[in-house]
């Protein structure tokens, strides 16, 4: 492939439950770190105790000098991209703003924001409403260009748990196409009550534990978190002689068309499609796939339909491949989860450490691939498939690749 | 990508206060001045309501309103092509909508009955309609179409982006043919926003670049468009009425920012080199303009130094003083109007508004001679700003 087509990763920044910045992330997610904790909320959501992810060790003031107030999601995505352009060694502002750009991806965006002026609106309080951006979720992907100066493509993207795997493959055809020289490929989300309380009335908030793939997995746990990567084409990180940490060899999306819910189990065609698209953009074959780092939400028919798709898709390999779900850890950031497992990828790509997925007790015999329960394994791994499958049937594949320049 | 793939528009879908469908827009808009007499404060669709015109082949799940204008307008319009779509061809088609506030609505009343009535009174079912991906993947969903879902929630541009996302996924070969545009309702917040921003016309009138305008008028649409590759189009014997021949968006073009001007002449000189366009190739622009004071003046501005003397021959074809200021709906309403200028106008003239130099009373005038060319773009109050073009098809 011409190197102006190859995309490079050459920069991550990440902000979780279980730390903040690349390096804490990786000591946390060896060693197994939960980052569930119990949290208070002003709500009633039918929980006696309700557990979630939270960056508790997140201070915004530390990022920039002069913070503005904005809402929690942009602040996450503010952070993450700081410590991504740092780590890529990106100036900001960059030489030519045009040419720098980026794509963020989320769920909910900034939810306590709406809430909170929701709540003024409500009580007419407040200046609610004077500002012509107020109640808009482009105000995480603008933040982030304008704190940093980026003049390139800016766009939102609304997919929900899959809009993270989505940026990046919307950023990879920006650099593709020529539109920008870097991109920035950005994904957060808070926690709002709406979608706190929507988790809890379908029966998909687990009371405590996210245990993906385990027999007694009871759901998921909410979490936030904000993440980010700086993607070049191969030819311009040569050019300024970035570090590169891996490629992104191919991308896939599709919708399952299936319902909100998509609760036919034996319906996997969308993701079907997106795995088609992934492999044929890669120009790689399924067989090529050391590891799967699942969307392992730990719902009970999510769970069980990856495991049929990802037998459908890897066919007898799928039981030598490694699978995890570091939602087991980190909770499910919603749409930052995606981009939070590509930086579990890259590193795993980099230092030979497929980490576990944690709570695992009880083997599902519906559920019978690798999951690496628990315990961190370390192995070569070469080509990590990152899958992502959205509330509504938003499906969101990503292929990363060791760089071996 | 294949830079000599062709992306063109086929068909095309709206839900306006003309009513369903592109035609009633479409005659309404070509009809011209005296729609505004209609636009008395607040819009709302005075058509049927749209449950009755669903009767899909799969049950409708939603009942939601937008949602199902949503829905209906694209059965009216292009129902029949979806329809008769076989299983593979569904794998390569996407839909990818924009929206700025579609989704709050229903936030907001979930947020409501949560915290004001208790947990127990939320419909868990209706979860899925607070999150903006809701209306794509509904498209999706109703005709089985297994390609790429998109949501973009980028601001009041967003819609038009939406089409500018959708030409680039065929042009890079990840689908053949795609359903692109934008939605947005009238709700509490964006009335509210209107209004404490002081955008809101009082007179009840959308009065384009006039000199007695007062501001705009809050408007619920829907705007679709069906492109599809050059080859997809013929495979499936659909007249292409228009090529999507580039597009570009730029953020933070506050009317009154200092380098507002800047950017929105760069993304507009952008989108003209992919085209291949000069600013003299252009016989119609398609502009936002919404009948606000600071708004229609920094649009004025912006075509002057487009287009400089020329713009006096350059038709400008509004659209909100019919259709209102339909948020993120309003760019892809204005695009599917330039979509039909340059299909149809060998059909008739065209309404449309001649500026002057600076400070001299626009005139409407007819224009007799085809629309080969046409510019449209989004400039939101909220500084996104999103452009593309349209010319007439060549086989």
């Amino acid at each position: 492939m011409d190197e102006a087509e190859q995309i490079v990763i050459t920069g991550m920044g990440v902000v979780a439950p279980i730390g903040i910045g690349v390096e804490a992330f990786h000591r946390a997610l060896a060693d197994g770190k939960s980052g569930i904790s119990v949290i208070e909320f002003p709500w009633h959501t039918g929980y006696k105790v309700l557990q979630a992810g939270q960056a508790k060790d997140f201070d915004w003031r530390l990022f920039l000098p002069a913070s503005p107030k904005i809402g929690r999601a942009s602040q996450l995505a503010v952070a993450a991209s700081k410590l991504a352009l740092d780590d890529a060694g990106l100036d900001y502002p960059p030489r030519r703003p045009e040419r720098v750009g980026a794509i963020v991806g989320t769920a909910m965006g900034d939810a306590d924001e709406f809430e909170t002026g929701w709540q003024e609106f409500h009580n007419n309080t407040g200046r609610n409403g004077s500002s012509r951006q107020w109640m808009r979720l482009g105000n995480l992907s603008e933040r982030v260009a304008e704190l940093f100066d980026l003049e390139g493509p800016n766009h939102l993207v609304a997919t929900t748990c899959s809009a993270g795997n989505h940026a990046i493959a919307w950023s990879a055809e920006l650099l593709r196409s020529r539109a920008a020289d870097a991109m920035l490929a950005v994904a957060a989300d808070t926690i709002g009550f709406v979608d706190m309380l929507g988790f809890s009335r379908l029966l998909l908030q687990a009371p405590e534990r996210c245990q993906p793939f385990d027999l007694h997995r009871k759901g998921t746990i909410l979490s936030e978190g904000g993440a980010a990567m700086v993607l070049e084409t191969l030819a311009a990180a040569k050019r300024r002689g970035a570090n590169i940490l891996a490629e992104v060899a191919g991308c896939g999306l599709s919708c399952d068309a299936a319902g909100p819910f998509a609760s036919n189990l034996q319906n996997t065609r969308g993701m079907r499609v997106a795995a088609e698209r992934a492999f044929r953009s890669a120009q790689m074959s399924p067989d090529q796939i050391d590891h799967v780092s699942a969307h392992g939400s730990a719902t009970r028919l999510n769970d069980h339909k990856e495991t049929l798709f990802l037998k459908e898709v890897l066919g007898r390999r799928a039981y030598k491949v490694l699978i995890n779900s570091i939602k087991s850890m980190l909770g499910h950031t919603q749409g930052a989860a995606s981009m939070m497992e590509a930086i579990a990828c890259v590193l795993t790509l980099n230092r030979g450490l497929v980490y576990p997925t944690i709570n695992y007790e009880t083997p599902d015999p519906a559920c019978d691939l690798d999951y690496v329960p628990n315990q961190a394994r370390e192995q070569r791994v070469d080509a990590i498939l990152s899958d992502s499958f959205g509330v509504g049937g938003n499906n969101a594949l990503v292929i990363f690749r060791r760089w071996q320049g | 990508m294949d830079p000599g793939l062709r992306v063109v528009v086929t068909g095309a879908a709206a839900y306006t206060v003309c009513g369903l469908g592109k035609e009633a827009f479409w005659s309404r808009l070509r009809g011209g001045i005296g729609a505004n007499d209609d636009l008395q404060g607040e819009v709302s669709p005075r058509t049927p309501p749209p449950e009755t015109l669903l009767g899909h082949r799969r049950r409708i799940k939603t009942d939601h309103p937008l949602a199902m204008r949503l829905l209906a307008a694209i059965k009216h319009d292009l129902g029949q092509f979806l329809e008769e779509l076989t299983a593979e061809e569904r794998e390569h088609v996407g839909v990818a909508l924009g929206s700025a506030y579609a989704h709050l609505g229903s936030y907001f009343a979930y947020y409501q009955t949560g915290t004001e009535r208790g947990y127990q009174f939320v419909n868990p079912r209706h979860f899925p309609s607070t999150l903006p991906n809701f209306f794509a993947v509904e498209v999706n969903d109703a005709y089985s179409l297994w390609g790429s879902s998109t949501t973009i929630g980028s601001g009041l541009a967003a819609g038009l982006e939406a089409i500018g996302y959708a030409a680039a996924s065929i042009k890079q070969g990840q689908e053949t043919a795609m359903l692109a545009g934008g939605l947005d309702e009238v709700n509490d917040f964006n009335q509210h926003l209107l209004e404490a921003t002081r955008l809101r016309s009082a007179s009840g009138l959308v009065r384009p670049f006039a000199t007695d305008r007062d501001g705009t008028v809050p408007g619920e649409a829907v705007a679709i468009l069906l492109l599809q590759s050059e080859q997809s189009a013929h495979a499936s014997q659909r007249k292409p009425l228009a090529e999507v021949c580039g597009t570009a968006s730029a953020k933070r073009v506050f009317w009154d920012s200092p380098s507002a001007q800047r950017k929105a002449v760069e993304a507009i000189g952008c989108v003209l080199e992919s085209a291949g366009a000069k600013p003299s190739d252009i016989d119609a622009v398609f502009p936002s303009v919404g009948g606000t004071i600071q708004g229609d003046e920094f649009e004025r501005e912006l075509l002057w130094k487009v287009f400089g003397e020329r713009l006096e021959s350059v038709l400008v074809v509004p659209v909100k003083h019919i259709a209102g200021e339909c948020f993120a709906a309003s760019g892809p309403l204005q695009c599917l109007a330039a979509v039909c200028a340059v299909a149809f106008s060998s059909e008739g003239p065209l309404l449309g508004i001649r500026l002057a130099r600076n400070g001299a009373k626009p005139q409407w005038a007819e224009q007799i001679s085809p629309v080969s060319t046409a510019l449209v773009y989004s400039a939101g109050y909220d500084g996104t700003f999103s452009v593309l073009a349209v010319r007439r098809y060549a086989a």
